[in-house]
């Protein structure tokens, strides 16, 4: 549901609509980017209008007609939208549009809802290339001087491609096992520092 | 964070683009004794000079190549705080 996905899912009714959701637990949304977008604003609004402005409106839907009663004279009252009427959503009993069915909810407030992945893609990168330069690197090494030493060779006719690329191999291997390893020791510091971070954080919660 | 990102690429190009004119000018140099008294330009001396420098040229350049990623990783966390602490 939207109003779930945008107040926190589980607990939908810890957004008090007084207040601006953003400063409230239970916001899903981009905190950085809706406080930017407030503070670029003109004029300055209400609590009541951010919240009306920031909390999903009910759209209109193919099969969900307004229903107009007849009034006691005969003459039918005017039409009024009304939100809700899906089966689905008259079983569970939520009044507001379900955003994962409906086209016509505009993509940006449904991207903005996403839950965050919570692996960081860019250190696992790091990982894969750091393990890949510190591997390749003591390949490459280990080719080199398994070449060097397989046989003799002559100058005379001046010095033969193979040994130059062994010479290029023994200088290019120390690099990629020196910056390898310290991808390697980077990503490591850099977990501790994360890890030492949430465990503060926990301690300061309880 | 950008400031770093942005002087890390200089780094790199600089640096891998120096190591990959000294390996070019190692594979296609003249290979044998070069006689006494024969012409050599100076670029020729220069970059043969500089060969030395080849590990370390490529040691920086990939060093700072590393710190790109590094820099986005740093990047992705700050932007994901609020969201971890939740």
């Amino acid at each position: 549901m939207a109003a779930d996905d945008a107040t926190g899912g589980d607990a939908p009714e810890s957004i008090d609509p007084r207040y601006n959701p953003v400063f409230q637990r239970g916001y899903r949304g981009d905190v950085r980017r809706s406080l930017r977008a407030g503070v670029g604003r003109g004029e300055r609004e209400s609590g009541t209008q951010r919240v009306q402005r920031e909390m999903p409106r009910p759209v209109s839907r193919p099969g969900s007609q307004p229903i107009s009663r007849p009034l006691s004279n005969g003459e039918h009252a005017p039409d009024a939208p009304m939100a809700g009427t899906d089966r689905r959503e008259r079983e569970s009993g939520s009044t507001t549009p379900n955003v994962d069915d409906d086209p016509s909810v505009d993509d940006e407030g449904a991207e903005r809802y996403l839950p965050p992945p919570r692996t960081n893609p860019y250190v696992v990168a790091l990982w894969v290339i750091g393990i890949a330069l510190s591997v390749c690197g003591v390949l490459v090494q280990w080719w080199a001087q398994l070449s060097q030493f397989s046989g003799a060779f002559s100058v005379q006719n001046g010095v033969p491609l193979r040994v130059l690329l062994v010479s290029l191999a023994n200088t290019v291997s120390g690099p990629m096992i020196t910056v390898g390893m310290a991808t390697i020791v980077g990503l490591i510091f850099m977990a501790a520092t994360r890890s030492r971070n949430t465990s503060s954080r926990g301690r300061d919660a309880s | 964070m950008k400031r770093f990102a942005w002087a890390a690429v200089i780094v790199a190009i600089v640096a891998l683009g120096l190591a990959g004119l000294l390996v070019w000018h190692t594979l296609t140099s003249p290979r044998g004794y070069v006689a006494v008294g024969e012409a050599v330009p100076p670029y020729f001396v220069l970059l043969t000079q500089l060969r030395g420098w080849l590990p370390v040229l490529l040691t920086v350049g990939l060093g700072a190549a590393m710190c790109i990623p590094f820099a986005l990783a740093v990047q992705w966390n700050r932007s994901h705080r609020a969201s971890l602490i939740r």
